[in-house]
């Protein structure tokens, strides 16, 4: 039996992940191993997200991860699906604002095959107008549908109002005009451009050596053109303007979706991990959080209440989202207040910080109990610019973090007395003042 | 080793298992990959046994068993697990309810001295309780009722198991999920909790043989005899007419139709079961006939859904969901499906197409075992159903039997607008003020 993770011993490695370079020079993180007979590949081209859809075609890249697998080579639609379908290969990709991603899992048996369709997808796809207008028309769909989410619905304000001004506040999952834009032409000319050996990102795992996984990879990728890095291309950093009062969108709902945003910090910050384990105490850390404990378990006024950091290329933040009736979020808001209020002034007791920190390190482990989760792993440090180390120092940079560190990083955080943006869907309440908005913003 | 045995045998799991001296059963898989454990109790009572007029019972239940006991005070259950590094949960569904822990693989010793304590010694107070019943009261406004989907399912659902607990939303109706009381909570859990009536799986890191000595020590010691058995559950009875529930909200935009048929569950009738896992292979997907004559020729939907509902004590349920396109009506979606039902009926499938469907659900269920938490789920789903361990492990081997003959009865017998055991109820999902066609 392969132990693939070890226990997070001094000197053990945490995952028995090493780089490597392809015959052909592409570098790739690995994790090798033989518990089970499956093979996966992940891999993303850095830069080439949303924040590239050409303005009138929102929803562009978004339609390009739908459709690679719409058809490539001498294969069409039904023949490509149903080759991937017949050998159980899953093969899927995916855009979000920064980044464009994909992923395959086969079993060892298939992965000749599998191999030839996701390299075809990339080199070779078909991207047929039918092919095109299916998938446009699914997505018009989805964006419909997500219409009757509060959730959704209050993120796509949040992000419209948060990041004014900047490619961050469209809708990465594009808009129903933006779609209809995009013509087949659009898709293929976006790949060629983007679909770099400059911008490659590669994460593997799975019952194959690195020297085999190498092979495969060369036949994948390395006849892509070298092209440039585009991750930070063109845009800026984001700057956040404050807004006094909740944003709300009224809705026929008994109950309210509330969404709050604070500027956060980026993974080189030196403050790091100390923000990893303030976040845990105050809402990351599910019954065991100041949030949790106080707003639900003693007050019962909500199901969920729940804090978590975002990181993306342009920017890194903070978020507080719950669920609860109109009536109570007044309340609720003085709560959050008084949550912060007290972690910025007093330092939190010596078991608090003790137990956030043996989560934060205890809980490691547990991501990586698939394959997929190996390879994701790997291609997600890479993204994040971290060391292939960065793991096994994990528990060690967390065991470092002290209550007055976390004190003092509460301080940075919630420096303003309110979130930068509070965004309100469902009922809105009569106690508390709000700007109305009337419709929403990313959506036509 | 792993993968040998898997070979060899064909078992999907290779799980171990032993049944204590007070009647409850273990079950153990093995996955040496991360030094970490899942530890699950499901116990044989859920939504469908709770009393007349107090829906959401059993899940209220669920949220008491973390109100603590003597000597893990109220709340302190999740916190432990997480200062451990662990994840904690719990679901309740109609068949029964369930509890998880995930752990490092030194912890797991502790986990079982608290699961085994709240089995026998939950003791909560009655202020507590009421809290927590505002939370839920809050978790079905989130689920519920502020979700026009989720809504169409309740009342579909309740239209269609007419006369029998599995119309009762799990959650609860609001009404008498307000009104429901610590002291109902508590004769409950008295009631139907205890190890004759409960099955413990874990999966991770571990030696069978070790969980069983350590299953031995924590909960073969409770005495057993003293819960209830579960309610019979009464027959639904044929119903005339076809149900249609139609629900307009000012919140949709996209339309959806809908259906959901009663057919047999797992234990009722395995073969059928079987042919139905095949049938959803061959109609669902993006490869399936249905998205293929609904979404690729006729161009009248722009996605489809097909999912078997698959183990359950009672009747199953199968569900099939359509997004129209734009200006296409309800009559015309009905219509297509159907149609698709009829021609994969009248025309020939050869043995070869549901061999693919077998092979491709058999390699499938290679990726069952790639996860810590999936296998532990999936056995438990299938044995608190009423299916061996020996069904479960043997579930791909025994594909290998489905005949052509078999898949297409399935359709004639339940699916299709004529089928003489067709029960089934269809839903509309639609925008406010839409004018019906």
């Amino acid at each position: 039996m392969t132990a693939t993770v070890q226990q997070t011993q001094a000197q053990d490695r945490v995952l028995n992940l090493e780089s490597h370079t392809t015959p052909k020079g592409l570098t790739f993180w690995h994790v090798e191993d033989h518990s089970l007979p499956i093979v996966t590949i992940n891999f993303a081209f850095r830069g080439a997200g949303s924040i590239n859809d050409p303005a009138g075609k929102d929803g562009l890249v978004q339609l390009l991860s739908n459709t690679l697998d719409e058809g490539a080579g001498d294969r069409d639609a039904e023949t490509f699906q149903n080759a991937l379908q017949d050998n159980a290969i899953e093969l899927s990709f995916s855009s979000d604002r920064d980044n464009f991603t994909g992923k395959l899992k086969t079993l060892v048996k298939h992965k000749g095959l599998a191999v030839e369709l996701l390299r075809d997808s990339l080199h070779t796809p078909r991207l047929e107008p039918q092919d095109v207008d299916r998938m446009r028309q699914a997505n018009i769909s989805r964006i419909k549908s997500s219409l009757a989410q509060p959730s959704w619905l209050a993120s796509r304000i949040m992000n419209a109002t948060y990041f004014a001004g900047h490619p961050y506040a469209r809708n990465s999952g594009g808009t129903i005009s933006g779609l209809q834009a995009v013509t087949a032409d659009d898709l293929q000319n976006f790949r060629k451009q983007y679909f770099t050996r400059g911008s490659l990102v590669i994460g593997t795992a799975g019952d194959i050596s690195a020297d085999d996984m190498g092979i495969i990879l060369d036949q994948i990728f390395a006849d892509l053109p070298q092209g440039n890095d585009n991750r930070m291309s063109g845009n800026d950093i984001v700057t956040h303007i404050i807004q006094e009062k909740p944003i709300a969108y009224e809705k026929d709902s008994p109950q309210s979706v509330v969404r709050m945003v604070w500027p956060g910090l980026d993974k080189t910050d030196p403050d790091y991990y100390a923000y990893r384990v303030m976040d845990y105490i105050l809402g990351g850390g599910g019954f065991s959080s100041l949030l949790m404990d106080r707003i639900r378990e003693q007050k019962g006024l909500t199901y969920g209440i729940y804090s978590q950091p975002t990181f993306t290329n342009f920017d890194n933040s903070l978020y507080i989202d719950s669920a609860l009736d109109p009536n109570n979020i007044a309340l609720m808001l003085r709560e959050v207040d008084a949550i912060l209020a007290d972690l910025k002034s007093t330092p939190r007791d010596e078991q608090t910080v003790a137990d956030a920190k043996s989560y934060l390190i205890g809980s490691l482990p547990m991501r990586f109990s698939s394959t997929l989760a190996l390879s994701g792993t790997a291609v997600r440090m890479q993204l994040d610019g971290r060391p292939i180390d960065a793991l096994d120092k994990w528990a060690d940079q967390i065991n470092a973090v002290t209550a007055q560190d976390v004190q003092d990083v509460a301080q940075r955080i919630f420096a303003q007395p309110h979130a930068t943006v509070t965004v309100i869907v469902g009922g809105v309440p009569s106690d508390v003042e709000v700007e109305k908005l009337t419709t929403v913003p990313g959506v036509e | 080793m792993l993968q040998a045995a898997h070979a060899q045998t064909g078992k999907i799991y290779d799980a171990k298992s032993t049944v204590l001296d007070n009647g409850m059963q273990v079950i153990v898989v093995e996955n040496h990959r991360t030094p970490v454990v899942t530890h699950m109790v499901w116990y044989r009572i859920g939504g469908a046994d709770e009393p007349m007029g107090q829906s959401g019972l059993a899940h209220f239940l669920e949220h008491l068993m973390f109100k603590g006991t003597e000597t893990v005070p109220s709340g302190e259950f999740s916190k432990r697990v997480k200062s451990w590094g662990g994840n904690d949960n719990a679901f309740t569904s109609w068949d029964f309810t369930a509890y998880f822990q995930t752990v490092p693989k030194d912890k797991l010793n502790d986990v079982m001295t608290m699961e085994a304590d709240r089995m026998i010694n939950l003791n909560f107070d009655d202020e507590d309780a009421l809290t927590e019943r505002d939370v839920i009261v809050q978790e079905r406004k989130q689920r519920t009722d502020s979700n026009p989907s989720a809504q169409l399912s309740e009342s579909m659902r309740a239209a269609l198991f007419v006369n029998h607990p599995y119309a009762r939303p799990i959650i609860g109706w609001d009404h008498e999920l307000q009104k429901l009381s610590p002291k109902g909570g508590r004769e409950f859990y008295k009631a139907h909790y205890g190890p004759d009536n409960a099955i413990l799986i874990v999966a991770g890191d571990v030696k069978a043989e070790d969980v069983f000595t350590m299953a031995a020590q924590h909960y073969g010691v409770i005495e057993t005899g003293k819960t209830e058995p579960r309610p019979q559950w009464p027959e639904v009875p044929f119903t005339y007419g076809q149900a249609l529930v139609t629900h307009q909200h000012s919140s949709v935009q996209q339309p959806v139709w809908r259906r959901l048929y009663r057919l047999p569950g797992a234990k009722q009738n395995y073969d059928d079961y079987l042919a139905f896992a095949v049938l959803e292979d061959m109609l669902g997907g993006n490869t399936g006939e249905l998205y293929q004559a609904l979404v690729v020729d006729q161009e009248l939907a722009s996605a489809v859904q097909f999912g078997y509902g698959g183990v359950s004590i009672g009747d199953s349920t199968l569900s099939v969901a359509i997004i129209p396109r734009e200006d296409i009506t309800m009559d015309q979606i009905a219509d297509a499906y159907e149609k698709v039902l009829q021609d994969f009926v009248a025309e020939e499938i050869t043995p070869a197409m549901v061999q693919k469907s077998v092979s491709r659900l058999q390699d499938e269920s290679v990726y069952e075992r790639d996860s810590l938490t999936g296998p532990a789920m999936m056995i438990g789903y299938q044995v608190i159903s009423g299916l061996d361990l020996d069904q479960v492990e043997n579930w791909a081997n025994a594909l290998a039997q489905v005949s052509v003959d078999q898949v297409k009865a399935l359709v004639k017998k339940y699916l299709l607008a004529t089928s003489p055991e067709n029960s089934s109820v269809t839903g509309y999902l639609l925008p406010k003020n839409t004018v019906q066609q």
